[in-house]
């Protein structure tokens, strides 16, 4: 299987703090990967690295006088970052790399079928991008984005008019006019309730099936990535602990991410009756 | 009375923070002092308000009655006035814009936004009227100067009340942009510029009514519009016309007040 997001050793502090914590993986074409922790463990630093919206620690030293290896982080074999620097290309690469926003991040005076059209911005001339005057063909292939979101009928609507679910697949059809290969989603769901949440979910994870684009999604409910992903990714104050099919997670292991109490709180039990997956324990990275 | 029974613990009010209040009392003497200080230098005396009482009373009536004879020539001079103020204030606001997004300091490095800010600082800092003195002597007298001189002075101002509005957006909007791939100044099109457009709006909108002010002044220097002939006519001592000219300056100005307020409002 051919790899499409590499990272080696990406480090990132802010401002001394640890974030992230000499994190490597690879994940390859089609997959549809869940990324799972606790508030603050690091899912959205991660995912911004692999956008290039974020650049890592320089070298090792900050993270510690060690001299680590370099940081890098490829998507389809093109370099976004290394050593802490974003590519020259860059923004040329950003482009195959579709982003889902927990809070949309859409233009709210545009109308959705303006917003969804700026997922060409870097295709058409700068010039016609900066006088949003998009070539009726681009107009057509964000009509057609829109048409498999299920949001056609509201083109013309202001994107701000709309609910948090509507908004969020105007995002989604955004990201496929871009003609993303591959998408990442940052608690796309978090702030919607839980039937949008559902409709969004099974449109992102539905259309990337259609096109075998590679998707990765941080969530904060367990349930979720279960239901939608076939592989979990497992962060714990910056660093893997889990990574493997979502049949392998274990209560033991959502009792350790998020503690048992929280996991009450966010609502996020397994039921008891489910049979306890334990395959091989060698798939679970220190667990502690 | 005392609650013996009552189980709650007793409530004691915080400590006062001394060093806050005694910074706070500094802050009053030393704002006393300044004004002890400035009353020498401003030559502040009041007496001379009521001793010279009847002077001013005098001057007051050379005033009236208003002399309204060339109120159509008045008329005309306050519309080129009106029209200094727009061409003024459109030129700053085109300026404006590339100067406002070039000082702020969430969307270029700084060895950008502090050169830029420097530079609209020095034009906020020297007065329309001064700058008119100055554009008399280098396009001659006449409204074209007063238009350059609002033009500098008034771009100075927008850039930085632009650049602060555009320091306040959410940052979410622009990464959205971003992350289509999209070029720089994509990110400002279509990330920045919905955002701060009202204000935007509402700024320009506030700065044509100032501007429409400083318009009638800076005729006294020469250039151009109501200010020339208000200047005039208190020079050849002619006070019933100037009181007249007055008149329309004040009608005019509140009139475009409360028509642009009445816009402002409409764009928040
Ligand atoms: N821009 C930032 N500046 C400073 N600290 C940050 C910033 N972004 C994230 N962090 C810190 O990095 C850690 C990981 O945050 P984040 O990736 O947002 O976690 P998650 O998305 O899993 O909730 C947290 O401790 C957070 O406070
Ligand atoms: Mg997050």
């Amino acid at each position: 299987m051919d790899t499409v997001i590499s990272i080696n050793n990406l480090s990132k502090h802010f401002k001394g703090k640890p974030a992230l914590n000499d994190v490597s993986l690879t994940i390859s074409r089609g997959e549809t990967v869940a990324l799972i922790g606790a508030s603050g463990s690091g899912k959205s630093t991660l995912l911004r690295h692999i956008a290039g919206l974020l650049t890592t620690d320089k070298s090792g030293q900050e993270a510690g006088g060690c001299d680590l290896p370099v940081c890098c982080v490829s998507v389809l074999g093109q370099t976004i970052q290394e050593g802490g620097q974003l590519a020259k290309k860059v923004r040329q690469h950003r482009a195959r790399v579709g982003f889902i926003f927990q809070q949309f991040n859409l233009v709210n005076r545009m109308s959705v079928l303006n917003n969804v059209v700026l997922g060409a911005l870097a295709r058409v001339p700068g010039w016609r991008g900066a006088l949003n005057w998009f070539p009726k063909s681009e107009q057509l292939v964000a009509m057609r984005a829109l048409q498999r979101v299920g949001m056609d009928s509201f083109a013309n609507q202001r994107a701000s008019t709309l609910s948090g679910g509507q908004q969020q697949r105007v995002a989604i059809a955004r990201a496929l006019v871009q003609g993303a290969e591959v998408l990442l989603a940052d608690e796309p769901v978090a702030s919607l309730d839980p039937e949008s949440s559902r409709r969004v979910l099974g449109t992102l994870t539905k259309v990337s099936k259609q096109d075998q684009k590679t998707v990765v999604i941080s969530l904060h409910q367990v349930e979720y990535a279960r239901q939608y992903c076939t592989r979990v990714i497992a962060l714990k104050k910056g660093r893997i602990v889990f990574d493997g099919p979502t049949a392998n997670l274990t209560p033991t292991l959502l009792n350790e991410l998020y503690g048992s109490e929280s996991l009450n709180v966010h609502g996020l039990t397994l039921d008891a009756s489910e049979p306890n997956t334990i395959k091989s324990s060698n798939e679970m990275t220190s667990v502690i | 009375m005392q609650n013996a029974g009552d189980s709650h613990p007793a409530v004691a009010l915080p400590k006062r923070d001394t060093k806050r209040s005694l910074m706070h009392a500094f802050g009053w003497g030393l704002f006393l002092a300044l004004l002890g200080l400035s009353w020498e230098g401003a030559e502040m005396n009041p007496g001379v308000l009521v001793s010279d009482a009847s002077n001013m009373l005098k001057f007051a009536s050379d005033f009236f009655p208003l002399d309204f004879h060339e109120w159509d020539f008045y008329l005309a001079e306050m519309v080129i006035t009106l029209q200094i103020a727009v061409w003024g204030t459109v030129l700053s606001i085109v300026a404006a814009i590339p100067f406002g997004i070039l000082s702020s300091e969430n969307i270029v490095p700084w060895w950008v936004y502090q050169p830029v800010r420097r530079l609209m600082d020095a034009a906020r800092a020297i007065n329309e009227m001064v700058f008119a003195m100055l554009f008399v002597v280098v396009v001659g007298l006449g409204p074209f100067a007063g238009v350059l001189a609002l033009f500098v002075h008034t771009t100075g101002i927008l850039a930085k009340l632009f650049s602060e509005a555009v320091e306040a957006i959410e940052p979410g909007p622009v990464e959205g942009i971003r992350s289509t791939g999209a070029s720089a100044i994509h990110e400002v099109i279509f990330g920045v510029i919905p955002q701060v457009l009202p204000h935007w709006i509402s700024f320009s909108l506030y700065r044509f009514e100032s501007n429409v002010r400083s318009a009638t002044v800076i005729g006294l220097v020469g250039a151009g519009g109501i200010g020339v002939v208000l200047w005039e006519s208190i020079r050849a001592f002619s006070f019933p016309q100037a009181g007249a000219i007055m008149v329309i300056i004040i009608l005019s100005v509140t009139l475009i007040d409360l028509l642009s307020q009445w816009l402002r409002k409409r764009v928040i």
